[in-house]
């Protein structure tokens, strides 16, 4: 197939002039008083979450209308929760409301089919992939709406102390793999070959506008602290609830991200809740435990794809070379970066070092994003080869996930990984979550999402304490039904939740640890939560996997996941929910609606004509390689309001940035009003016709005090308008000495990164990127037990904390110098606080606290932490 | 006797943006209404890809092999979208307005974008300006006259003596008015 020799022409005419409204061209057989008057078909998703303890039951209700003159059928390809199960379905049809039931999907297909045709309302619920679904909603009458709601219930689980719940709101483009086969779906890509429901998961793309998301999260206290990293939020404190909710309008082009904590951080060995019929234990590794140490082979696989354009790559550079800088003497490491080719740093392993590390570097600071996402090479490559005797082989894949043959990838990670493990950095506003934990779980190692604003370094420290071997291996829960037969692992800060048939008065854990047998004990405690669709989600979860790894038992399994499907009111791939409206009729000739969505906040613009990946498949239309299509021409009606997404601030800095002399307090959330929203608005009231307004928001009032309710009683104590809530933290200005213009640096590198002041963690951030492949801090003894007592201060041990590692290798090198007396004093701390105790200052601490950079370090956080 | 130019057999990528290229010339897209080349261009591969993946195009009517065939409905989206562009409408604004546009209010906004053009007197002077000549590696010129809008056609006049004749049957053969001659057009 040639493709006509033309100038690119896809570029949309986004700005015409003022003098010509559509208005002077009435007509084109109506066209034109369409493209003005109406909106598109999903007015606005309504998400309620609630959370307690390790449970949040979610209700998302889906609200449609109709601008036409004839009935219509919406379709609105959406993802939920990867690990959350719909149990539950209502369509709301004026003041009727009818309960879907559950039923085999072909079943379900075809009632619904019926309905449609004598002109009855309806609703269906399809699952596509373990995220994905797709609703149907037929029959809207012109001028009317219809509600409908879903409630997806999920288990949480801290990771690292924290509990992150995730709330994704759209479906991102993926790259499909293979050539077009066909098109049997409702979404824009073709089939392929090796993607058969690509046209399933692959929403059209929203031109301009978007749909308003209106959520909130209660959280059942007492809380320490919550912060959201992807929306400006408020909080509202009320009879033990914590609520949040994004505190500007939000519509659906980024995921929710919420990361709380608990005022009850102890986190026992074994917790267990049971609703009667099952039960639900989260282990949690021993705090005092250190995995087995063993030299890695660690591979590096990062994505260089179309889809990493922007803040996604800076991201993913930066988590690079982060993790090789998170490797030990006597570590391998390769580095592998692929998009629709591989592209490696060196043919083979080479040896950590100081020059490795900065070649390395180097190479790592030259990748750009390309082409298409072939990620099977990549992984492929990364498992090949053997690894020598004494050696771990680890993986970690950082990426957007964007990609659709997750049974491909999911096998190839399976059947080729061995002794090694997997592990999985997932970057993007969309992420595709489902994908990123589900290598990382038959992996055998763990997945760990960030938005491209997080404090990636952070992200990276914490994977890292895990980057290797598990603290338990082979934990399964004695005498039980487990919904995932294979026994799980524990890394440090990563509990495992598990989920078991029945309610026994007494839950048993047996593991193996490195040093031993792990056992754990604990008593169910009874909670009102529906735990036994959770554990036959589970069943159903691990089911698909075995569908993936053993396709010949396809027969053998489907009428098991059927079975639970049915029985525990769950969609699944071979069940959905559909709900019927027969009392009225809606007659008419009917007309079907996709709804397009929202490009993901941050990506490239060269997506919203498809072009992003660069590849065939990703259309169907047969077009093989080629650049992207120029962007649209920038426009008022395509610009984003800029201040709808300030990253808000870790909860700990919220408060000690008022200190005199240091910088300015975190702003609040910037109104609408004269930021960058307004200004939009009145050039695009300038530029176009006033209509142009409805086309952000469908169906939005348009005041610009957003009408959020529970922003109207807000200005009590307990309230954040930004940022983040937290308990007000004890801190100090700190004394910077004019004299050490080198330390000034580091703190403001370390002030950078925070964003508002030179916190501790923010030193530490700042001491793990600049020490040494030998451990040490500029070769010097002094200043890296400087360094050591900076991090010792904060509570890194070389078994506990996020920056365990940088710890570690500080202290191995510190070991040859324990006669100077400054070294001497640095590893006593260490060996105190790793004993439980607080390390008490001494007098003869001065001589690391004037030990070059580090010891400016130290001294910043000695009066970070007001000592 | 002239074939209904709205009519369009199942046909590849290729056949359906040749005959929305013939119909958008008929109803003189852009000519009129917008001296913006980004719109009057006639839809090409990159175009269909993006309309298809914002949705503006259905997908394709089915399979042949790893061949996409489209249809009648395609077409008409494909010269709806264009129309509305030439309107002065942007791209954001067609989405809404193909969403869940039927076939028939999609042929009724082409057939009134053809009774438009009909209705328009002919042009006091020649759609195009006059086209210089394009010299040829031998230095001869070569007949050039714009068929219609954005569709420019060149004859070799050392092989074919008469462009004149070739132009007016060309111009039937695609339903399309046949061309005035251009004022100090060179041979």
């Amino acid at each position: 197939m040639t493709a006509v020799a033309l100038p690119c022409p896809c570029v949309p005419t986004l700005c015409p002039p003022p003098s010509e409204t559509p208005k002077d061209h009435p007509g084109l057989g109506g066209l034109v008083a369409l493209a003005t008057g109406k909106a598109l078909p999903l007015r606005e998703v309504k998400v309620r979450t609630e959370i307690v303890g390790h449970c949040a039951r979610t209700v998302v209700e889906q609200r449609f209308g109709n601008d036409l003159h004839e009935p219509v059928e919406a379709v609105h390809i959406f993802p939920l929760p990867p690990a959350g199960a719909v149990v539950e379905m209502e369509l709301h049809a004026g003041d009727v409301v009818v309960v879907a039931e559950c039923r085999e999907r072909e079943e379900a297909e075809q009632t619904f089919q019926a309905a449609r045709a004598a002109g009855h309302r309806a609703a269906l619920l399809t699952q596509e992939r373990a995220d994905v679904h797709t609703l149907r909603v037929t029959r809207i009458p012109p001028g009317a709406e219809i509600k409908v709601r879903l409630v997806v219930i999920q288990s949480l689980e801290a990771q690292d102390g924290l509990f992150r719940w995730r709330f994704p709101t759209v479906v991102a483009p993926r790259y499909h793999s293979g050539s077009p086969v066909g098109h049997d779906g409702p979404g824009v890509d073709a089939d392929t070959d090796r993607v058969p429901d690509a046209s399933r998961i692959s929403p059209p793309i929203r031109l301009a506008g978007g749909t308003r998301l209106d959520l909130e999260v209660s959280i059942a206290g007492p809380v320490s602290e919550v912060s959201a990293s992807s929306h400006a939020v408020a909080f509202k404190m009320a009879g033990g609830l914590v609520r949040v909710a994004p505190s500007v309008k939000a519509t659906l082009d980024r995921d929710f991200v919420l990361a709380f904590g608990l005022a009850d951080a102890t986190e026992p060995a074994l917790r267990a809740y049971t609703d009667g019929t099952c039960t639900l234990a989260v282990a949690c590794a021993p705090r005092d435990r250190v995995p087995a140490a063993m030299p890695r082979d660690a591979v590096f696989v990062v994505d260089i794809s179309g889809s990493m354009e922007g803040e996604k790559m800076v991201a993913a550079k930066a988590a690079l070379t982060a993790a090789l800088h998170g490797l030990m003497p006597g570590d391998r490491f390769r580095v592998i970066a692929f998009d629709d080719r591989l592209e490696h740093f060196r043919p083979d392993f080479v040896e950590y070092g100081e020059a490795s590390l900065a070649a390395a570097d180097a190479w790592v600071a030259r990748l750009a994003p390309r082409g298409g996402t072939e990620m099977l090479p990549a992984i492929v490559a990364a498992l090949s080869g053997a690894t020598p005797g004494g050696r771990l082989r680890t993986v970690l894949f950082v990426t957007d996930g964007q990609a659709s043959n997750e049974s491909e990838l999911v096998a190839a990670v399976s059947n080729r990984r061995g002794a090694a493990r997997f592990f999985t950095l997932g970057i993007d506003t969309a992420v595709n979550e489902a994908l990123m934990a589900r290598l990382a779980r038959v992996g055998g190692g763990v997945c760990e999402i960030a938005t491209p604003k997080d404090d990636i370094e952070e992200t990276v420290a914490r994977l890292e304490s895990r980057f290797g071997l598990p603290l338990v291996d082979g934990l399964r829960i004695e005498n039980a039904d487990a919904a995932r037969p294979e026994p799980a692992v524990l890394f440090a800060g990563r509990p495992a939740a598990l989920l078991v048939a029945g309610a026994p008065a007494k839950i048993v854990a047996r593991g193996q640890g490195a040093t031993g047998e792990y056992v754990a004990e604990a008593e169910p405690v009874r909670v009102d939560f529906p735990l036994g669709a959770l554990w036959a989600r589970e069943r159903v979860a691990y089911l698909e996997d075995r569908l993936v790894l053993k396709p010949l038992e396809t027969e053998a399994l489907r009428p098991e996941i059927l079975r639970l499907g049915l029985a525990h009111h769950l969609a699944t791939r071979w069940t959905a929910f559909v709900a019927v409206e027969s009392q009225r009729t809606v007659d008419g000739a009917l007309t079907e609606i996709v709804q397009p969505v929202e490009l993901p906040e941050g990506w490239s613009e060269s997506f919203r004509g498809g072009g992003g990946f660069g590849n065939a498949a990703t259309t169907g239309a047969g077009f093989v390689g080629g650049a992207p299509p120029p962007p649209p021409a920038p426009s008022p009606v395509l610009m984003r309001a800029a201040p709808m997404m300030p990253p808000s601030v870790a909860a700990p800095m919220g408060r000690a940035s008022g200190a005199p002399g240091g910088p300015p307090p975190p702003s609040p959330a910037p109104s609408p009003k004269g930021g960058l929203l307004d200004k939009a608005r009145s050039l695009a009231k300038k530029a176009l016709a006033p209509r142009r307004e409805a086309e952000r928001f469908d169906d939005a009032d348009e005041s610009d005090d957003l009408a959020m309710p529970m922003m109207a009683d807000l200005g009590g104590d307990g309230f954040a308008e930004s940022g983040a809530f937290a308990p007000p933290a004890e801190a100090e200005p700190m004394a910077l000495d004019r004299e050490a213009k080198e330390a000034e640096e580091a703190v403001g590198h370390a002030r950078t990164r925070a964003g508002v002041a030179p916190t501790p963690a923010a030193v530490a951030a700042e001491l793990a990127k600049t020490q040494k492949a030998d451990g040490s801090f500029g070769g010097d003894a002094l200043r890296t037990a400087a360094a050591l007592l900076a991090l010792v201060l904060q509570g890194h041990t070389r078994r506990a904390g996020a920056r365990s590692r940088v710890v570690l290798k500080a202290a191995t090198f510190l070991d040859a110098h324990r006669a100077l007396e400054g070294v001497a004093l640095a590893l006593r701390a260490l060996e105190a606080a790793e004993r439980g105790e607080t390390p008490v200052a001494e007098a003869a601490w001065e001589t690391l606290r004037t030990a070059g950079t580090e010891g400016m370090l130290l001294r910043v956080v000695e009066s970070g932490l007001g000592r | 006797m002239e074939t209904d130019p709205l009519h369009f057999d199942d046909g590849e990528l290729e056949a359906l943006c040749e005959r929305a290229a013939v119909v958008l010339a008929r109803t003189g897209a852009g000519a009129r209404e917008t001296t913006d080349a980004r719109v009057r261009e006639v839809p090409d591969g990159r175009t269909v890809r993006y309309y298809q993946s914002s949705g503006l195009l259905d997908r394709p009517a089915r399979y042949e092999g790893r061949r996409a065939i489209y249809g009648r409905r395609h077409l008409l989206q494909m010269v709806c979208v264009k129309l509305l562009q030439a309107r002065g409408l942007s791209l954001a604004q067609v989405q809404q307005a193909l969403a869940g546009a039927t076939t028939a209010q999609l042929e009724a906004a082409v057939r009134e974008a053809f009774a438009a053009v009909a209705a328009v007197p002919a042009p006091a002077h020649p759609i195009s300006p006059p086209l210089r000549p394009r010299p040829t590696p031998a230095g001869d010129a070569w007949f050039a006259r714009e068929l219609a809008p954005g569709v420019l056609v060149t004859v070799d006049p050392r092989r074919h003596p008469d462009p004149d004749s070739l132009m007016r049957r060309l111009a039937a053969a695609l339903a399309v008015p046949v061309p005035s001659t251009p004022t100090g057009e060179s041979r």
